[in-house]
């Protein structure tokens, strides 16, 4: 058999990740694959936490038969787990959504030595279409930071330039796709850690409708905002993936573990495209074939409109530009569409966004976290008299400052002197919120926002400190607070960096966003836009990495 | 029957606090312990952690006080919406409100209800 040369497999383009790839190679060069992450990653952004071992990573079946003993027997061998749809594709995924065999820290000290012993409803799925998971990346400690400096094991660094953050709380799964390691990872999106990552790292991020994929095997953060969410090299894998851990309309509640699952979504978007403008006409129709997903049409023909949220102060250049670059490509796209329009709104909301999505989600934290406490889960260092202080004691040695500022601060919002004031007040501005979104998509298909005001910012920039973070999560967090599907888009580079915004669509409403972002990202606009298609400085250093083992292979095989 | 059942207990949980989130429940009773909260930052952020079992260390205290200080002045942002304007929620707000009292009377009760679907948004059960 021959070898197909790797490099022509880990590159930019989708399609080079092909089932192919992974029948072809050995189990030593799999191994040369991770071992070729491992040298260059843990040298320089340090995405991943941990990698896979040869042992199982030789043998994904072994996966299978960990999440799925009783289908052992039809899945027990390397080929049968290279007949799905993501056939021999490998993946990272953020280090707080259980991997059996894996370690699931959450970037916690807490955690450092615990093992899950099951698998997440999102993980499995895709180990059912084959897909390999090759290591854990890093994030915020619990997912809460917007810069992945929270990490109990280090900073991970931005791929396009080392001295600057990649975002977060998902930033090791960001940079492993922006590194060209893999071309799609698994996230979490409780207030924009996917899409605000993806944006400062220049890949796509897709934050699913809340319902829609399964928390089984996610760590509770906040659990009435935390959704799975997919970051992507393109918008085709955002589908692709959202495919396979979708939750099944044939598939009962039990299936997914999870009881904020919708089985009615699928109605609850068709009750929404029938509440649109009667003159639009959909003939988007998608074919699922057993493992595959086609399209059959593809191209929209019908009238589609955008609004678009400029902020009038806080933006950086570069996003100020982006609106100009996003404009640019939807009048290329108005080419193949009757009719593309734009129209410039306001959205009040994002006034009060920031301080309602943390008030709400550090209460639901400080409920969340009470199980991390050196007994029920976490670990106990040291021996005390009695067990209060055994809990006290594991709790202050193993959160960090920030998990421990936003316990407070939720144990301060929910006190009884307080709810009214701030809980309360809270709750209701939230269906505020939802109720002013709800109210604009009955105008606009989309709508057109940045997922984060700056690019990706110095580790030094004191602009950019902890709580002005926050207060920059005020765009990213509106998808969560009414649980709507958002995808962040890269539009290119300016001054060498990424820039993106993002694009936000009814709730329920992921495949029709999705499709539409595919056909934004094939509009000869998107490609005219500058530095688009570049790879950054990591990507390259791997790809040539790839290309001396590749060259070192076959000088061995003329050898013999 | 069960529907309508299933209805009321999200009402509940997303205008009962204490349902939402049970761990206030325990809070509430150590509460009453330590007394009345204050706007005294170091004071609030010592009792919070003892509500919270943890311990902080001098310089840990400096860190999160600063930190929970800032919090609070983003918070201040809606401290000055008035829980009186009811008159801007949601038309399913009021009808939800209303229908409290002859709970059986609505259909927009019914889970599933298009303008109603965000009443899941309750606290799911611990999954790890």
């Amino acid at each position: 058999m021959t070898a197909t040369p790797r490099h022509e497999h880990i590159s930019l383009s989708v399609q080079s990740y092909t089932p192919v790839f992974w029948q072809d190679i050995t189990r030593k060069s799999f191994m040369d694959y991770i071992n070729s992450i491992h040298s260059l990653d843990s040298h320089t952004s340090k995405a991943f936490i941990e990698l896979t071992k040869a042992d199982t990573v030789a043998n994904p079946s072994l996966y299978h038969s960990a999440a799925h003993p009783q289908n052992h027997a039809s899945k027990s061998s390397l080929s049968g787990s290279l007949a799905g749809s993501l056939a021999g594709i490998p993946f990272g995924i953020k280090d707080n959504i259980a991997v059996h065999g894996f370690a699931l820290t959450c970037g916690s000290k807490l955690l450092s030595e615990f093992r899950t012993p099951y698998t997440a409803h999102a993980v499995s799925a895709l180990l059912d279409e084959g897909a390999i998971p090759i290591g854990k990346t890093n994030l915020d400690e619990f997912g809460m930071g917007s810069s992945t400096t929270q990490s109990a094991w280090g900073i991970s660094h931005n791929p396009w330039d080392l001295e600057r953050s990649a975002g977060g709380s998902s930033g090791g799964s960001a940079i492993a796709v922006a590194a060209g390691y893999v071309p799609f990872t698994l996230g979490s999106d409780t207030g924009g850690s996917v899409r605000m990552p993806a944006s400062l790292c220049g890949v796509w991020g897709f934050k699913p409708s809340y319902g829609n994929v399964s928390r089984y095997g996610l760590v509770a953060y906040a659990s009435s905002f935390d959704v799975i969410g997919i970051i992507a090299n393109h918008p085709s894998w955002l589908t692709k993936v959202y495919t396979c851990i979708a939750i099944k309309h044939d598939s009962t509640l039990q299936d997914f573990k999870d009881a904020s699952v919708l089985k009615n979504n699928h109605t609850l978007s068709q009750q929404h495209s029938a509440s649109q403008t009667q003159n639009k006409q959909n003939t988007t129709q998608e074919t699922k074939q057993k493992g595959t997903l086609n399209y059959k049409h593809t191209h929209f023909s019908r009238n589609c409109k955008i609004g678009v949220f400029k902020p009038t102060s806080g933006l950086d250049q570069a996003h100020v530009q982006a609106f100009d670059r996003a404009k640019t490509v939807f009048d290329s796209m108005n080419q193949h569409m009757s009719t593309l329009k734009t129209e410039p709104i306001t959205i009040r909301a994002v006034e009060y966004s920031a301080s309602v999505y943390y008030i709400l989600c550090t209460a639901e934290a400080s409920a969340n976290l009470a199980r991390f406490d050196g007994i029920r889960y976490g670990k106990r260092d040291a021996y005390t008299d009695t067990h209060q202080e055994l809990i006290r004691v594991a709790r202050s040695r193993g959160f960090g400052n920030e998990v421990i500022l936003r316990i407070l601060t939720g144990t301060f919002v929910l006190q009884s002197g307080f709810q009214d004031q701030y809980y309360l007040k809270a709750q209701e501005l939230r269906r505020q919120i939802t109720h002013e979104l709800n109210t604009l998509f009955k105008d606009y298909d989309y709508i057109l926002m940045p997922s984060f005001p700056r690019q990706a910012f110095c580790f030094d920039d004191t602009s950019m400190d902890s709580a002005s973070q926050k207060i920059a999560d005020a765009y990213s967090v509106l998808a969560n607070i009414s649980g709507i599907p958002a995808v962040s888009v890269p539009l290119g580079l300016y001054n060498g960096l990424p820039v993106g915004l993002q694009l936000m669509a009814p709730r329920f409403c992921d495949q029709q966003l999705l499709e539409f972002v595919e056909q934004l990202a094939t509009s000869e606009g998107y490609h005219q836009l500058d530095g688009v298609d570049a790879i950054s400085p990591i990507h390259t250093n791997f790809l040539e990495q790839m290309h001396s083992l590749d060259s070192t292979t076959h000088s061995t095989h003329d050898h013999q | 029957m069960v529907i309508v059942e299933i209805t009321i207990h999200f009402y509940d949980a997303m205008n009962d606090t204490e349902a939402l989130v049970p761990i206030s429940t325990q809070n509430s009773k150590k509460i009453a312990q330590l007394g009345i909260p204050t706007r005294d930052i170091p004071t609030e952020v010592q009792r919070c952690a003892k509500l919270a079992n943890i311990l902080l260390s001098q310089a840990q205290a400096e860190v999160v006080e600063k930190n929970f200080r800032t919090m609070l002045t983003m918070f201040e942002t809606i401290e000055h919406y008035q829980l009186s304007t009811y008159s801007q929620e949601p038309q399913h707000v009021h009808s939800i409100r209303n229908d409290v009292a002859q709970p059986y009377s609505s259909p927009e009760l019914l889970i599933g209800n298009s303008e109603d679907h965000e009443h899941n948004y309750v606290l799911l059960p611990n999954l790890l």
